[in-house]
């Protein structure tokens, strides 16, 4: 239990109590955000339009077996890989052999069918994570033995996927560090019906936001609403259209008929700007026959080059691909699937290319879980950590980032210290770490970092950066920034401050408090959604 | 927290409700009877609504009754047209079309809507190859879902567990036991989401479904990865039905089972003992546990119907199942005292069995809170309806007609999943289409709530659903289309036309406002905006009908 002493919390120590509260911590967030946005404005203001980038996670829903996709190969390592991944295991002679320039010359090998991987890797446009997934803090075997500071539902699909996507492993909430990111960092865009955040794929917690909501789109685009049109008069279009508006502009006293309503109407107004600003942005990029995660980058890329139109100098974009929870058949589904993941990464290497981006824009993967190094039979289970690639000009390319202390990948021979059981492998890297070097490159400020990121000054301050961009990047709107947030104060020994503080931040958070803001939050955003419409209906040419 | 949550409701939201939008309180019996219909059926349709008049509006007795018909199957219709030639093989649209069928035109309409809320509990879907692919496996995988509809949890759970498509879809078919030679181990995929998702959950509840105990303020945890890798050892030795157990296979792994060909995919797995861990196994420990581990040497079958048993009455179970059926048929998020009820009637029908799903379904769909007028100016009361929902509800209330003629329950390919966000076991995971405790963000976050099916509303859907209903009423989809007859009938009176269809579509509910807003839309219809080929009459049928479907209010079942 963290101490519940007099003394008044420092900022962080409330974000993170309230981080930590788990239910009603959304509305807390939400007046944090209020008081942190002057802030970050007036450190972002400066720049141009040229400094555009965005982030691009791509979800391999499922649990990706990753020790297939990047394999020790020197020596004993890859002997200790063979024996314990037994049928699984991939022959050393058919993997694509690299040497990152960061391992002493130690080898790896990308999975057989990932030669356009390999290919970014050795042209340095492409790295790889090692080993990262979601923790508490800072994770030993005797914790896992003693059920200490773990993740809710440990190898869980629904929670690990979850937790990937929030970095506030030990609770449950829906908003996410994309969607947090874009709280913060939205307002560099002009105003815009489409949002900051564009999913591919649908709804995620990645994207969700306290303010910052998710556009979703397919990959041709977006759909128009039949039979409506904002612009038609005195027909039959308009008569329908003007009754649609009417019906989904009322406010409504039920909570789950509001929110189609206003999900509904939000969906109508995009249309229009996302479809006349990617009009004209076409790629000549070949993409890849029969595969759709290539046809959903190539979207991405679209809208990518259209940033102008939509006055956009930062995205953020999700999208899926699943069916990587191989407990049978993973040796030939991976053949395929990881080929198709390969040719769509390198498609999207050449539109940004083709663009002008490819500087501007970072992809990365992200997934459930890594799966058990030994064999079910035919298949492997869920597990925790798993490798991970990062692609884009900006990044370092040509290494493999992970727990240093561990020389960047885990040394499969010695495992002892780090496998929870049947080659379930404790994570070198956290989510949270990986998150803070692309979202510093992003332009996240160290100061916001407790927003976007609430568990990692407490729980993972105290860690360097990994690097994975370097020359270290200096963010175009954030010139004063130090780019690698050396964490300005770090308030404790991870032992009494964050980790141990969760239950007690629980506790300690009172809920008449947290209800209350709530409702105050709930009441604002109701209020500022009949301002907009007031707005809008008055800005509306009269039929 | 919810109790709070409502207070200040009242506290701050007060002044706000004075201005919203509340639905219609005052319904007749008739429309009455069609809010019950739109909980227990594929959609209210008029004669249903006057099947329940002539029963003066029993609802229990009406629920009888469908216990008592048989269930209308799907897997015969698809082997009926094969062995009739009318189609040559069978793939996976043909079962979907099947399936449509009875559904939306199965006498037993209650029995069809538990199997397909079933359906969204004990997953399996149709896009993986094992699955699209297995000849009418899916088809004999939701009729073994309508045929324990009404019987007990118990058999449900078990022929869930060896039907040779659950076994395909998360791989206990032929799951092995460990082979030290080779370093293998059981297969923990079932046993995982079996525990998770089809029976305890993750978390220790109480009898009404709330958490019964946290530690470090988190939940307690209903169990270890040590009991999956216990149960995994159990679900072990399925293969085929009818297999040559002394033909045993040559090759490595999951291969080295014995096999028939072609592959059986419709009756239970069965148990090759030589596969089966037989030694002693750790199971869940709780009050009352009858067996709390199992002895080595047991046969595999009693090692599977020992766990179940052990599931079946671990406390959880009643509470977690209960409070998932009542999110698919009635609400998004009942009251602790709701999921009580209807978990005691899952514990005791009365009669002293357990997990009676006639009993749950009663409670479910008779109690106050899914009968009761007052839960409709709930703010918190109610569910998105489901696309798919939205779809057969307007279906069945103005009279579909079809087109095709052999397996004509066609939605082709423009009413699908990528267009409604879901299509009956097609889902994208083991997961459903939506997670039990989704929050979608906004109001309905803030006040800590959840409301699962808003997973799959977004600017994609959002729009294609609406489209694909706006096809439906206009013209058709696939093949589908409406007879708007007996609304263009009575269209001069627009107040009377919205009345009709607010009884079938939004069951008397739809609220002064939105019906204010849509008569103004009909009456604002001239003769010169007439499409050519078209009446005034069935244009004003028309912008009702659709100006009804895209409304919060019907999108909304409360």
């Amino acid at each position: 239990m963290s101490s519940s002493s007099s003394r008044s919390l420092t900022r962080r120590e409330f974000i993170g109590q309230a981080s930590c509260a788990g239910v009603g911590s959304t509305a807390l967030f939400s007046t944090l955000l209020t008081l942190r946005l002057a802030n970050s404005l007036s450190a972002q203001t400066a720049g141009t339009n040229g400094d555009y980038r965005a982030l691009v996670c791509l979800f391999l829903a499922g649990g990706n077996d990753s020790f297939n996709m990047l394999v020790p190969t020197t020596g004993g390592e890859y002997e200790a890989y063979a024996k314990v991944r037994g049928n699984l295991a991939i022959a050393k002679e058919t993997l694509l052999s690299i040497t990152p320039g960061n391992l002493g010359g130690r080898t790896l090998g990308i999975h057989p069918s990932m030669t356009e991987v390999r290919d970014l890797f050795t042209t340095g446009r492409l790295a790889f994570v090692s080993n990262v997934g979601s923790l508490v803090r800072p994770t030993t075997l005797a914790d896992v033995k003693a059920g200490r500071h773990l993740p809710l539902s440990l190898y869980s699909h629904a929670d690990q996927i979850k937790q990937w996507q929030t970095c506030i492993p030990d609770q449950r909430t829906a908003i996410g560090w994309g969607g947090r990111a874009a709280d913060i960092i939205k307002s560099l865009n002009a105003p815009s019906q489409v949002s900051m955040n564009i999913s591919l794929s649908g709804q995620s917690v990645f994207l969700a936001g306290q303010q910052a909501f998710t556009y979703a789109v397919g990959s041709s685009g977006a759909t128009a609403l039949t039979g409506y049109s904002p612009t038609a008069a005195n027909n039959l279009t308009a008569t329908r259209s003007k009754g649609v508006q009417n019906l989904v502009d009322q406010s409504y006293r039920n909570l789950l008929e509001q929110t189609y309503a206003d999900s509904t109407r939000d969906a109508i107004d995009s249309y229009y700007e996302f479809s006349s600003a990617i009009g004209t942005s076409t790629l000549t990029t070949p993409t890849p026959t029969g595969n759709s995660l290539a046809n959903n980058l190539a979207m991405i890329a679209r809208i990518i080059a259209a940033n102008g139109r939509f006055g956009a100098r930062r995205q953020i974009f999700f999208v899926q691909l699943g069916g990587w929870d191989h407990h049978d058949e993973v040796i030939d589904n991976q053949l395929t699937m990881l080929r198709t993941v390969s040719q769509a990464v390198g498609f999207f290497n050449a539109a940004l290319n083709e663009t002008g981006y490819a500087d501007r824009v970072t992809l990365f993967t992200a997934s459930d879980f890594g799966r058990t190094l030994t064999s079910n039979g035919n298949g492997s289970d869920h597990a925790w950590g798993g490798n991970h690639l990062v692609m884009g000009g900006a990044v370092g390319g040509g290494k493999v980032y992970g727990d240093a202390a561990a020389g960047h990948y885990p040394d499969l021979q010695n495992l002892a210290a780090i496998d929870t059981g049947q080659g379930r492998l404790i994570p070198g890297v956290a989510v949270d770490e990986y998150a803070r070097d692309l979202l510093t490159w992003f332009g996240v400020t160290a100061g916001d970092l407790d927003y976007v990121l609430p568990a990692f000054s407490s729980r993972f301050g105290g860690r360097p950066s990994l690097g994975l961009f370097s020359p270290p990047a200096t963010t175009p709107g954030t010139p004063t920034t130090p780019t690698t947030p050396t964490t300005p104060s770090t308030p404790s020994a991870p032992s009494t401050g964050g980790g141990g503080g969760g239950g007690g931040g629980g506790g300690a958070a009172s809920p008449i408090f947290l209800g209350a803001l709530g409702a105050l939050a709930l009441a604002r955003l109701r209020q500022k959604r009949q301002e907009r419409i007031r707005a809008e209906q008055a800005a509306k040419p009269q039929d | 927290m919810r109790f709070l949550s409502r207070l200040v409701w009242l506290l701050i939201g007060g002044p706000l409700l004075a201005q919203t939008v509340s639905p219609d309180t005052t319904l007749s019996a008739d429309e009455q009877a069609s809010r019950f219909l739109a909980q227990a059926t594929f959609g209210p349709t008029t004669e249903a609504i006057a099947e329940l008049r002539d029963l003066g509006y029993n609802y229990n007795a009406w629920i009888d009754r469908q216990v008592a018909k048989p269930a209308t199957l799907a897997a015969p219709v698809v082997t009926a047209a094969l062995s009739s030639a009318q189609i040559t093989s069978i793939g996976n649209a043909q079962n979907r079309r099947a399936r449509n069928q009875v559904m939306i035109s199965g006498d037993d309409q209650l029995r069809q809507r538990v199997a397909y809320a079933l359906s969204q509990i004990f997953v399996i879907s149709d896009n993986v190859s094992t699955i699209s692919n297995a000849a009418e496996g899916s088809s004999s995988y939701y009729d073994m879902l309508l045929q324990n509809s009404f019987g007990t949890y118990r058999q449900l759970l078990l022929d869930v567990t060896r039907h040779p498509m659950m076994g395909r879809f998360l791989t206990h078919y032929r799951n092995r036991k460990a082979n030290p030679s080779t370093g293998t181990r059981p297969d923990e995929n079932y046993a995982r989401e079996c525990m998770q998702l089809f029976s305890i959950g993750l978390y220790a509840l109480n009898p009404d479904g709330t958490y019964s105990g946290f530690a470090n303020g988190r939940p307690v945890e209903a169990y270890t990865n040590d009991q999956i890798t216990e149960f995994a050892r159990v679900f072990t030795g399925f293969t085929d039905e009818d297999n040559n157990p002394n033909a045993v296979g040559t090759g490595t792994g999951r291969l080295d089972f014995p096999r028939v060909s072609p592959a059986n995919y419709t009756q239970p797995m069965k148990m090759w003992d030589a596969q089966h861990d037989t030694g002693a196994k750790t199971l869940l420990t709780y009050p009352g546990v009858r067996k709390a581990s199992l002895p080595a040497g047991q046969s595999g079958m009693q090692d599977v119907n020992d766990a179940i048993d052990n599931l079946v009455e671990h406390p959880n179970t009643a509470p977690f199942i209960s409070r998932l059926l009542i999110q698919r048929l009635v609400t998004s998020n009942p009251s602790d005292g709701y999921v009580g009820r209807v978990a005691a009637a899952f514990v005791n029908n009365g009669r002293g069995q357990r997990g009676d799903l006639v009993a749950v379904i009663k409670a479910i769909l008779l109690d106050p809170e899914a009968r009761s007028l007052t839960f409709l100016t709930d703010p918190e009361h109610g569910k998105l309806r489901e696309p798919f929902l939205r779809v057969t509800h307007l279906l069945r209330a103005c009279r579909y007609k079809l087109s095709g003629t052999v397996l004509p329950y066609d939605f082709g390919s423009s009413i699908t999943e990528n267009t409604l966000g879901q299509f009956p076991m097609s889902s994208p995971s083991v997961f459903n289409f939506y997670l039990p405790d989704y929050e979608p963000p906004g109001p309905i976050s803030d006040a800590q709530l959840v409301g699962p099916e808003f997973q799959i509303l977004n600017s994609v859907f959002g729009i294609t659903t609406p489209n694909n209903l706006y096809n439906l009423i206009h013209t058709s989809a696939a093949g589908f289309s409406l007879d708007l007859a007996p609304q263009a009938a009575i269209a001069d009176n627009a107040g009377t036309l919205v009345d009709n269809l607010d009884l079938l579509l939004t069951h008397g509910t739809l609220s002064a406002a939105s019906r204010e807003k849509i008569l103004t839309a009909v009456n604002g219809i001239s003769t010169a905006m007439v499409p050519s080929g078209s009446t005034l009459q069935l244009t004003r049928a028309r912008m009702a009908a659709y100006l009804i479907v895209i409304s919060p209010d019907y999108a909304v079942l409360k």
